[in-house]
């Protein structure tokens, strides 16, 4: 029942907000009451974790013979720490946005953030396929509607579509994955999916990460883009992550091969997702990339079959990414608090990432445990490197904001502490201490060496200082495009026009003149062919 | 006399339809007519009790459900009520609209005389002289497919030509049957009367390769015509095709006969699906659209031995809801850009300028394709359910299918969402006149497929009794 009230509160205050602007325009008083229910809504959901863990049948299709359907929400161990880092972002970035909020009415983003937390929060709090199925759908939707009426018509289209295109992919592969299991058990819950097709499961999942394969399911900030977007980026992720963080741990028992393929194609994710995202201009530009590489960490914990162990990825995705996107304008007397972000994200002992490194890693030392040092360490470094570089000055904001602004920073890092706490029991562990010393290492000896080489802008700089640069840059351009699988959507894009041509011809041929002819002569060979294989008793 | 189903829900309507034929000028009268009529016999038929005693008041009609016609007997019984209801829910709405999006003036009367062709080729008995009055369904179709003044075109030609291969091929299985009655089990006659009811039932149902009408006329008819066409059409044949597996018993023992139906159904949802992915021509996805429907409908009744056939009739309100919107949609953008070609590629821009019916095309699409929370996903969604993933052989191209009409769908959204290449942004940006029909049409169109989406249960009572004259398909497991 509280778990609705949250939920009421972010309705009501969006509905609120919509009212009270179609008269006149008062930007404060919406902020203010999207601020007071969000803090609301946040405080409610983290006394229910008090109550874990919480059962909610919302809807069973009648008749049920027929159906087999239920609407069902679960508040558990799982999915809790997702709501409360998608309800702290939420809270974040109302704050945050008062440093916008001056220029133009911001309240239509406000009630947008508002409606997809608690969108969101139903679909990771979702225990039933078919709950998951029919929000990830709702998501998309109104993602999809609220992208294109804030879109410029000129630029932005093509990638809002690709993006929904994307989503909805992942949404059938999730109708088909539990299809698999039905076999084996109707009507379950996601506590109940069966080891045959938790793979089925991994894979909707990544499809929808970008991770499986390699793609760009999230908005590419260019120059001019609005960097509070932080939360349409972060937030449809969640869901997917509470996913993966539900499957069965006994993934080995299934097709090897088929193991072998997904676990190539998230660690190529990983690697390349780490690559791209030091090597990006800005933070913003960045940010799909940060989502799949830690997206991919997550996949890896379940092939390795520790998918609780993806929570922590998940989280220090939500929370440090979002503490370092909402960052804006990156404020050069404030770095400190996004830097404290990396409490989250380095995985030293005790601290919230501590429990995911024996989960990533897994029980054999290997190549792909090297892999994840090396792009854990890149993350980090990349971290750094987009909060030194920031520039801005506190002059620029309105009075209010320099309060509010820090506060939401604020907000999101000590929810990281807060969860490195109390998220689940047994989240306050050392863990596998060293692997985080390892990728400390690996970080601090990459900023002495650029240090001592001179370069301080990696842009600019690297192309100049750096010895063998010119070797380097050819191999780096053709690992990129390895791992990008852009010669793959490019085969793929040659095959379908080729088949579009051949189909052309056929369809010529065939509602031609001699068209009828040509039907009832392959309708008698399918006949023929279909009577040979009715095998009289 | 005329307390008589068959009197009622048959030639009545052949009487009305040919007083609507001498009225056809009069549009506001012969509409009038026909949705007053259409609307009375879908509620009769709806709520006609088991007994067929229709209590008003104290006084009770009893309705007697047999006529004997020129030797032959029609029977329309309670059992075959739900499937009246459903055609005459078809012809009450398509008349509501036919003659503001500019049918022919023929639509009240013809639309009228094929429903109640349809229930007859339902209720006659033997049921397999249903081919001849089929066929007459086509010969009465010309008028409404090409219109007096426009020169009739290949498609057209084709559909009847097709039509008319199909009835011997029927009529020639009864004639085999006759001798089947007495023959072993093994008989080489049982396989050739099955060769011969498939093909015609796949010429009747246009499933691939005999499908190249449908394009076609897709192409060159009113498409409001034409989805009225094809719904009560492909609504009333998969019907009549479970009929043969209800009275055959040595069809529905055949073996591998229902693994060879699923795979026609996967197969034609792959082919539908394939070629929707390639088309440019947005009429011609009616067309498509309607092979991939009757790809569903042949799973469900292929997977009757796992319940399948359960989910047939969910299909059917959500496919009315699509045929109808597709078509609908497709009218007005002709009717409010006289110079679209029919293109996808030049929809670009629509979005903007007709906002309303571009989000009933795209809802329409992402419904038909059976995207969860519109109509036709709780059917789909257990017909998928119900498929053995064990072997990943039917599944595979089950996907492809799914992936084909998806890629189609995406295709239309990013058409319509970017901006016109030739006009300047902000004269595209401006929205155009789509008056208060359009946003309603589209608005109730989304509501529902919403509606259909979450609460399935609203519309599958409408017409869970179509399976209720089917007793013996039950039994064979």
């Amino acid at each position: 029942m509280a778990f609705f009230i949250v939920l009421g509160l972010l309705v009501i205050a969006s509905f609120l907000i919509v009212v009270l602007q179609r008269g006149k325009s008062k930007v404060g008083l919406a902020w203010f009451i999207a601020l007071v229910a969000s803090a609301a809504a946040w405080f409610v959901l983290f006394l229910l974790r008090l109550f874990l863990p919480l059962n909610l049948e919302l809807l069973s299709w009648v008749p049920t013979e027929l159906f087999q359907g239920t609407l069902a929400l679960s508040l558990d161990y799982f999915s809790w720490p997702y709501a409360i880092a998608i309800m702290t972002l939420c809270v974040a970035s109302i704050f945050t946005e008062t440093t916008v909020a001056s220029k133009k009415d911001s309240s239509p983003r406000w009630v947008a953030s508002l409606t997809l937390t608690a969108l969101t929060l139903v679909s990771l709090a979702s225990a039933t396929p078919l709950t998951l199925t029919i929000t990830w759908s709702l998501i998309d939707i109104a993602e999809l509607f609220y992208r294109l009426r804030a879109a410029n018509p000129e630029k932005d289209q093509g990638a809002i579509v690709r993006i929904f295109s994307l989503r909805v992919f992942g949404t059938f592969a999730l109708i088909f994955a539990t299809a698999v299991a039905w076999q084996v058990q109707p009507d379950f819950s996601f506590d109940q999916i069966p080891s045959t097709a938790g793979l089925f499961f991994l894979l909707a999942a990544g499809l929808r990460l970008g991770v499986l394969p390699v793609h760009l399911p999230f908005t590419q900030g260019g120059a001019d883009s609005q960097e509070s977007k932080f939360l349409f980026d972060l937030a449809p992720v969640a869901s997917s992550l509470t996913l993966i963080a539900r499957l069965p741990g006994d993934f080995l028992t299934l097709n090897r091969t088929l193991l072998i393929i997904v676990q190539v194609l998230s660690a190529i994710a990983m690697l390349y997702g780490a690559m791209m995202w030091i090597s990006r201009k800005t933070a913003t530009q960045a940010r799909p990339y940060w989502i799949i590489t830690l997206s991919a960490f997550a996949l890896q914990c379940a092939l390795n079959g520790d998918p609780g162990s993806s929570r922590v990825w998940g989280l220090a995705l939500l929370l440090s990414g979002g503490l370092l996107f909402s960052f804006n304008p990156p404020i050069r007397r404030i770095r400190f608090l996004p830097a404290l972000g990396l409490v989250g994200l380095l995985g030293l002992p005790y601290t919230l990432c501590a429990s995911g490194w024996q989960g990533v890693l897994g029980q054999n030392f290997g190549i792909v445990s090297v892999g994840v040092l090396i792009s854990h360490s890149l993350l980090v470094l990349g971290y750094v490197r987009y909060i030194a570089e920031a520039s801005g000055v506190v002059t620029g904001l309105e009075k209010h904001a320099r309060i509010t602004f820090p506060l939401g920073l604020i907000i999101i890092f000590q929810t990281i502490v807060l969860l490195g706490l109390i998220a689940w029991p047994g989240v306050l562990t050392a863990g596998v201490w060293w692997a985080s010393l390892i990728s400390l290492a690996i970080t601090v000896l990459v900023i002495i060496t650029l240090r001592v080489l001179g370069i301080r802008d990696l842009q600019q700089d690297l192309a100049y200082k750096l010895p063998f640069y010119r070797i380097l840059s050819p191999v780096i351009r053709f690992l990129r495009v390895i791992f990008s699988l852009s010669w793959l959507y490019n085969a793929l894009t040659w095959i379908y026009r080729q088949v579009f041509r051949l189909e052309n011809f056929a369809s010529t041929i065939i509602e031609g003149d001699g068209g009828l002819l040509w039907s009832l002569v392959f309708l008698l060979i399918i006949l023929l062919f279909l009577a040979s294989g009715v095998k009289l008793s | 006399m005329i307390n008589n189903t068959v009197i009622i829900w048959i030639l009545i309507p052949v009487a009305l339809s040919g007083i609507l034929a001498l009225l056809q000028r009069f549009a506001k009268l012969s509409t009038a007519i026909v949705l007053v009529s259409s609307a009375l016999l879908t509620v009769l038929a709806f709520i006609l009790p088991e007994d067929l005693i229709l209590s008003i008041g104290s006084r009770q009609i009893a309705f007697t459900d047999s006529l004997e016609i020129f030797g032959r007997v029609l029977k329309i019984t309670k059992a075959n009520l739900s499937l009246v209801g459903g055609i005459y829910l078809c012809v009450f709405l398509w008349n509501s609209l036919a003659r503001k999006l500019e049918t022919s003036q023929w639509f009240n009367a013809l639309s009228l005389l094929i429903a109640s062709l349809w229930i007859s080729a339902l209720a006659v008995q033997p049921f397999l002289y249903a081919s001849v009055i089929i066929l007459l369904v086509a010969v009465v179709s010309i008028p409404l497919l090409s219109p007096r003044g426009s020169r009739s075109g290949a498609g057209v030609l084709r559909y009847v030509t097709l039509q008319a291969i199909a009835m011997p091929l029927i009529l020639l299985s009864a004639w085999m049957l006759s001798d089947i009655e007495t023959a072993p089990s093994a008989s080489a006659l049982i396989l050739r009367a099955t060769v011969l009811i498939l093909g015609g039932f796949a010429i009747w149902l246009a499933l691939f390769p005999v499908h190249t009408w449908l394009p076609m006329v897709g192409q060159e008819s009113h498409p409001w015509t034409l989805s009225f066409l094809l719904v009560v059409m492909q609504s009333s044949l998969t019907v009549f095709f479970i009929y043969f597996f209800e009275e055959y018993a040595w069809l529905r023992n055949l073996p591998n006969i229902w693994e060879i139906l699923r795979w026609a159904g996967i197969g034609t949802i792959f082919i539908a699906s394939l070629l929707l992915s390639f088309q440019n021509q947005i009429r011609r996805l009616l067309a498509y659209f309607y092979l991939w429907e009757t790809g569903y409908a042949l799973l469900a009744i292929g997977l009757a031995q796992d319940g399948g056939l359960h989910y047939l009739p969910l299909i059917f309100m959500p496919r009315i809801l699509g045929y109808a919107g597709l078509s609908y949609i497709i009218v007005k953008l002709e009717h409010l850009e006289p110079d679209f070609d029919g293109n996808i590629n030049n929809l670009k821009g629509f979005f903007h300028r007709y906002p309303f019916l571009s989000l009933g095309l795209i809802s329409t699409l992402l419904s038909l394709s059976g995207l969860p929370i519109l109509a036709s996903f709780p059917a789909k969604r257990h017909l998928i359910n119900l498929l053995p993933w064990s072997g990943y052989g039917m599944e595979t191209w089950l996907i492809l299918g799914f992936v084909g009409a998806l890629i189609m769908t995406f295709r239309i959204i990013y058409a319509l969402v970017s901006p016109s290449e030739e006009e300047q942004a902000i004269a595209m940006l401006a929205p155009q006149k789509e008056d208060i029909g359009i946003a309603v049409f589209c608005t109730a169109l989304m509501l529902l497929f919403l509606i259909s989406g979450f609460f399935p249960s609203i519309f599958s009572g409408l017409f869970k009794g179509i399976l209720a004259p089917f007793e013996n398909i039950y039994l064979f497991n």
